[in-house]
Formats: C-alpha cells, structure tokens, sequence
C-alpha cells in the first residue's frame, strides 16, 4: 500500500486515504461528540476541569493542579522539615490544625 | 537528513553523528573532520540551539519589560485581598494552537455551571478549536507559522538548502499539524489521553502509507530540527529546584527508583532479550520509567535513535498509559492502599503526566497533588537522562574498536565531536531558568510566565512537526518489524512490572515507614 514520492498514487491509496477521512469525519463530527454529550461523561469532565487536569498535559508545566496543592502546601507551612526529617514533628504554630487545607 | 532513506537517524549523519545505533562492534569509518566553527554555522544541533535559545531569549524578555516597577506591591496587595496575583506577557495572545472543543457549554451570565444532567443534542464543532471565547486564535496560530517558517528557513539556507522549497513543503506539514490539534483538541479523545503526538504521527503515517509523501513537502521534513529545537524550549521547564519540593520520600520515589528500573531494563534488554537495536531498547526503557512521551523524544535524539523507533515506543507508550490511568486507581482502592501511598505510586508508574494527574485525581485530592508532585520531579529527570545518555552513548556504545576488536576509549576530542550539542543548550537552558527561578524573589512568577504565556505553546508546536514530519517517512512495514518476536513488548511489560514493584516498595518505605508521621498528618489520621 505504500506509495513512495517517485511512484505516482495509486487509485487503491486514493481511496484509501479517502475512506480513512471519511471514518474521521464520522468520529469526530457525530460519534465523539453524542458521546461527549452524555450527562456521564459531562459531570466526569467537569470534575476534571474543577481539579484543573489536563489530560492531554505533556508536562508538568502544562498542568494547572501543579500551582495548586492545597494539603501539600499547608503541611510545609505548619511543619516546614516535615519532609526532610522523619522525626521533625514540631509545629511552626501549634494551635493551628495541622491537617487543615489552606484556604 | 535524507529524506529518502526511513531509517535515518534522529541526529542527522551530516556532522558528527554518523555512528551506528545498533551495534558496538560496528567500526566507525573515518569522517572528515568539521571544525567545531563550520559546524555552528551550519549543522542542525547548532541551530536548534540558536533557534531555541533566541526564543526563549525573545520571551523571557517581552515579560521582562512588562514587570511593573512595583510588583512586590502588587503581590502584597493581592496577597492582602486574598487573590493569587498574575503576571502575564505580552505574548500570551501572539502565539496560539487549536484550543480545545466540544467541552462543557460555556458558563451563562450568572457564571453558574451549565446543566449538565440533561443529555445535549448536539454540539462541538471543530471549528471551535480556533476560538477562545470571542476571540479567534487563527492570528496567534499564523504567527507561529510565520516565526517557525523564517527561523527553520533559516537555518535550512544556512546548511545550503532552498528556502522556499523548505516554504512550500513546511505549509503543508504545518497544515497537518494544526489537524493534529484539532483532533487531538476534542473533548472526548482528550479525556482519554490521546495525545497530539498520536494524531500527528497518525497524519504524517497516513499520507505517506496511502497515496505517498508529496515530492514538495520532502524539504521540509526536518523532524531532527525540530525535535532539538523543542528540546531547547524544554530545558526552560526543566526547574531544578522543583526537585526538592516533595522532600526525601519524593526524591527517593523519582530520583532513585527511576534510574534503577531505566538501567535495569536497558540491561534487561540487551542480555536476556539481545534487542539488536540498542537505540530502541534506550527509548523504550526511558520512556517506560521516566515519563512517557517527552522522555522518549529527549533520549531518542541523545541516543540517535531511528524515527521508526521513536514512534515505535511513542505508540507503546501511549496505549499502556491508557490502560494504566483506569487500572491503577481500581487496584489502589482494592488493595486500601492510602491516598498518599497510591498518589506516590501512579507519579511514579505510569508515562504521561495528564494520565498520572487523571489517575491520581479519582482517587482524591491528596493523591492527586503526591501523584503530580512526583510526577513533576520525575519531568525534571529528563534533563539528567538526555545528558546521561548522550554521553554513555559517545563514550561506549559508539566506541570504536582496534584490529582485535577491542573496544578504544575516545578522547575528549572524539567525544566532543560525537556529542549531540542540542543537549548543552538543553542543559544550559534548564541551569539559566532554574537560576532565574530561585535567585530573585520573584523568579518563579516570571518563569511561570515565560512558559505559560509563551514558550510552551512553541515547544508544542515544535514537537507536532516532528511527528508529522516522522509519520511522513515512515513506512508500515518499518514499524511492523519492531513487532516481530514480540520482543519491545515483552521488554515494556517486563520493565513496568519492575517498575511498579520497585516504585510500590519504595513509596511504602518512604510514606508509609520512614516518614509515617508526615503522611498521618496529611491524611489527618
């Protein structure tokens, strides 16, 4: 089936080719979206978005729930070496709940 | 690089990277020296560093002239009215790609989310991918084609090419890849982590195995261009000092376990299964423990791996990715495993990180925020590997061999003239950024600025080329043989099983034994 640049396309490629951007039309433009439309599938991705993942994220910088680590974030700040020192469990401010998210 | 030939190196055989991939046994035949001179003005890891290092030059700036003089007091006041402030460059709008579509109906006035349990008849129209809100991204979509256009042209007159013959064929593999978006942009195949490489790739595979590559888009087939280029881009995002925030268990789970099951399967690979190509067996090993698709394309063009295997593992990847972000999540809950235990688990296993935040983000909150922290570490690993490998390759497996056979040690000559020099602007881009990012005050806000406003939409780009430009000179057949005996495949499921076993234990270790108190604290116990 291939076609290298110095043969000249074959009938068999063309519709070939042509059969493959037909299934694509079919599956973007019809099928992907009624399944997109699905109350199911609605709420999952709102639940994703509200956790701000990205799905097609490459790296780590193209993930926005990166910047936002809510319980991470407020176990540094109570217990700044609590991740360095396994026996460090003084708090910086005692009377705080330390399991607190920050809000 | 020549186009004719599908099982071209990454690395272009014009400079100094002619070697065999495949074999250490293979003599390298004697090239004609290329002053290092001559070669920074013409050869394709020199200007990927160029191109590469004026861009993010270019944008580190623009923000720079746009910091306010008094930014510490606008963050101040910010802070005080409890809102996160946000710096943003004045190319955010310039540079664009197809944005997503066919998502949730937008907000209506009151700003209160749309209906959503009610099935909606129709909607997601592509050409939704072109615009964000009322304003359309074809402008910022066209200003990239012009800047890539001019810059690779460039440098393709600089190596002796024809500047508008590389035009002609860059429009249409340029066209291609703003496909790849699209397809790639819509809701559903979004949800499902099928990224724009594989629709890129697809693009690319589908052209050349059907009617054949078009004679004019052969100039501008420049994957290794483009790829190293996009390294260079990358580099900005590879922040050192991100490594430490997890502490000791993040760094053990990252930094000590992915080494080790990397080594291993390369190992694995090479003395039980005798893989003949040592550059696809690197690639698969990467990309199975380090982090998916970014890994992959980083150590391929370290080890000079062939396009056909570049896809191979790409494509590998990709589909146990799949399998593993709805796996994993289920046997975490079977096995009650906590939180942060299996946060640190699936950072740690699976490829990509959309699917490791996807993973972590059905478990809970605190599982997604250990599974994307280490995750993120892991990301920053990748400049380590490509350099780690770059050199193991110049220094071994293209070692040359004396009349016995014996392997000869290069001296640093060989060794500089062998070394794929995208990988120092890799390098020096990440140590120039990182430096940026912890030495003022305000380095992270301005980094993160830099990369989000701009240099990430570049570096997209740049990798969407590639693939197309892969997927254009690839043949079935090609990657049909990667399949024969099983062999690569065999080597991924036995290295990921290592590498869940290891990275289970280690997490364990760390989150549940040594640093037990910090996770009874996160996890409120």
């Amino acid at each position: 089936m291939n076609a290298s640049a110095n043969d000249k396309p074959s009938l068999r490629g063309w519709l070939a080719l042509l059969t493959v951007i037909c299934a694509v039309v079919l599956l973007w433009g019809f099928v992907f979206p009624a399944w997109t439309a699905s109350p199911q599938f609605q709420q999952r991705q709102a639940l994703r978005e509200e956790q701000g993942i990205d799905l097609a994220a490459f790296f780590y910088t193209d993930l926005d729930s990166i910047e936002n680590r809510q319980h991470l974030d407020a176990m540094r700040e109570q217990r700044p070496w609590a991740l360095w020192f396994p026996w460090s469990s003084e708090e910086v401010s005692p009377t705080n709940d330390s399991t607190a998210p920050a809000e | 690089m020549n186009a004719d030939q599908p099982s071209d190196p990454i690395s272009p055989a014009s400079s100094e990277n002619s070697a065999s991939d495949n074999s250490a046994t293979e003599i390298v035949t004697a090239e004609k020296p290329v002053s290092t001179w001559q070669q920074m003005k013409t050869a394709e890891d020199w200007w990927a560093i160029w191109i590469g290092g004026f861009l993010l030059v270019f944008c580190l700036f623009a923000v720079l002239a746009y910091v306010p003089s008094n930014l510490g007091e606008q963050i101040e006041e910010a802070k005080a009215a409890g809102e996160k402030f946000a710096l943003t460059s004045p190319l955010k709008n310039v540079f664009a790609k197809p944005g997503a579509w066919g998502q949730l109906p937008p907000k209506n006035e009151e700003g209160s989310e749309a209906e959503t349990t009610e099935p909606v008849d129709y909607y997601g129209n592509p050409i939704d991918a072109f615009w964000s809100g009322d304003k359309s991204r074809l402008p910022g979509i066209l200003c990239v084609f012009g800047l890539a256009l001019v810059l690779f042209g460039l440098a393709i007159s600089a190596a002796g090419g024809n500047f508008w013959g590389f035009a002609g064929g860059f429009t249409f593999v340029f066209v291609l890849a703003t496909g790849a978006y699209v397809l790639a942009s819509q809701a559903f195949v979004k949800h499902y982590n099928l990224e724009y490489a594989l629709w890129a790739l697809a693009a690319g595979l589908l052209i050349s195995n059907t009617v054949g590559t078009p004679r004019f888009a052969r100039p501008a087939l420049r994957t290794e261009l483009f790829i190293k280029t996009g390294l260079v881009i990358l580099g900005a995002e590879v922040l050192i000092s991100r490594l430490i925030e997890l502490g000791v268990p993040g760094i053990f789970v990252a930094w000590v376990v992915t080494p080790i099951v990397l080594i291993s399967t390369y190992a694995f690979g090479q003395k039980v299964l005798k893989i003949e190509s040592r550059s696809l067996n690197m690639v698969i090993s990467a990309d199975m423990s380090v982090c998916g698709v970014s890994a992959a394309i980083a150590t391929a063009a370290a080890c000079k791996a062939k396009k056909e295997e570049l896809s191979f593992a790409v494509g590998l990847s990709l589909t146990f990715t799949v399998i593993m972000m709805i796996v994993l999540p289920a046997v975490i809950k079977m096995l009650g495993l906590s939180p942060v235990l299996g946060g640190a688990w699936l950072g740690g296993t699976i490829d990509s990180t959309g699917a490791v935040a996807a993973a972590g983000g059905m478990l809970d909150d605190i599982a997604l925020e250990v599974a994307a922290t280490v995750k993120m570490i892991q990301n920053i690993l990748i400049g380590v590997t490509a350099f780690g490998v770059a050199t193991y390759w110049v220094t071994c497996v293209e070692a040359k061999k004396d009349e016995n056979g014996a392997g000869v040690k290069p001296d640093a000559g060989e060794i500089w003239r062998r070394f794929p020099k995208f990988v120092l602007g890799f390098v020096a881009a990440s140590i120039v950024f990182s430096i940026v990012y912890g030495a003022w005050e305000h380095g992270p806000l301005l980094v993160e600025t830099v990369v989000k406003d701009s240099t990430k939409t570049l570096r997209g780009w740049f990798f969407c080329l590639a693939f197309v430009s892969i997927g254009l000179e690839t043949n079935f057949r090609e990657l049909a043989k990667f399949l024969k005996g099983g062999k690569p495949l065999i080597l991924y499921v036995c290295g990921q099983s290592l590498n869940l076993v290891l990275t289970l234990f280690m997490a364990w270790l760390m989150f549940e034994v040594v640093f037990r108190e910090m996770t009874d604290n996160l996890l409120g116990r």
